[in-house]
């Protein structure tokens, strides 16, 4: 069965640890590989990055 | 100090004899390398230290005073060591991670080397618990940990393999307009990168290589290959950042 989470998370960079702890949880249940959780949170990080972090981001992580 | 050590020292010395002063450090790297492997293990490659031990051996050779009667292995012994250990003070964990998470996070990096191998791929985060013994949330904690582990940005020489073709690549004329306009923006970032740094973001984002398929090719662990991905990554988009204000002002 499909995962689906969709967090939105705040503005500040302090919400940002939460985006990469919850999908560091879903990468643990659907049994991804360190790698390709690696290359997840590497996208994550560039994602929340260019975002600004002025207004709410909305993410979507599906598998 | 040997008799032909000291014959070099007096050529550097007297002469500025830059020659002198190299034969001089490759004479003395089998020290870099021993005093190296004791600081090994403790979350950085080991040819990293000895970089850094290298800085230390040259400044101990150009400091260096025959006149005070100290062999120049003494004298050079304090100060590797001591830029290995302000390596790990400065550029060690970023902000304050408890100990015995950074030593869990340390012993996950071997474990995870091991169990890549083992496996012959990237193991999973249940397999890696497993393997530490520990939870997974633990496991998820500790990586998460060592992304405020920084390194320190050091260029190492492409071996001059394959990955050449690669970066000669990247240079040459291509057809497609996006990847020249993707080019022409990336630039800026390129050009602050050190030269494995490069080598990497191309060997990943360009040929399309797994972090680990780099790792085996570089020769470092591939946490150390996504630690390095990340460094990169802030620098290319640091350098837009200020291109892009630039343009706009």
């Amino acid at each position: 069965m499909a995962s689906e989470i969709t967090l939105t998370i705040p503005p500040g960079r302090e919400f940002r640890d939460v985006a990469h702890f919850v999908l560091g949880g879903l990468a643990s249940r659907v049994q991804l590989t360190v790698e390709h959780l690696e290359d997840l949170q590497i996208a994550l990080g560039e994602v929340l990055a260019c975002h600004g972090g002025e207004g709410a981001l909305t993410l979507e992580v599906a598998s | 100090m040997t008799e032909s050590s000291r014959e070099l020292m007096r050529r550097y010395r007297k002469n500025g004899d830059l020659l002198a002063r190299t034969r001089l450090i490759e004479a003395h790297m089998s020290l870099v390398h021993s005093l190296a492997r004791r600081y090994a293990n403790r979350g950085e490659p080991l040819e990293d230290l000895v970089q850094i031990g290298s800085i230390g051996l040259i400044k101990a050779i150009d400091r260096f005073d025959p006149s005070r009667g100290v062999a120049l292995t003494t004298y050079a012994m304090p100060t590797i060591i001591g830029e290995i250990k302000r390596h790990f003070r400065d550029r060690g964990w970023a902000v304050r991670v408890p100990r015995g998470l950074q030593e869990l996070s340390m012993r996950l990096a071997r474990i995870l080397e091991q169990l890549t191998s083992e496996l012959e791929r990237s193991p999973t985060i249940a397999e890696l618990a497993i393997a530490a013994g520990v939870g997974e949330e633990e496991v998820l904690e500790a990586i998460e940990s060592s992304r405020a582990y920084a390194t320190v940005p050091l260029s190492t020489q492409s071996e001059g393999d394959e990955d050449e073709d690669v970066l000669a690549g990247f240079g040459a004329p291509e057809p497609a307009y996006e990847v020249s306009e993707d080019r022409a923006v990336l630039a800026p970032g390129l050009a602050l990168l050190d030269d494995r740094e490069r080598r990497i973001i191309l060997l990943r984002f360009y040929a399309g290589l797994t972090q680990t398929q780099i790792a085996q090719r570089v020769g470092i662990s591939q946490m150390h290959v996504s630690r390095l991905i990340r460094r990169a990554l802030d620098k290319i988009r640091s350098a837009i950042g200020v291109v892009e204000e630039a343009s706009t002002s």
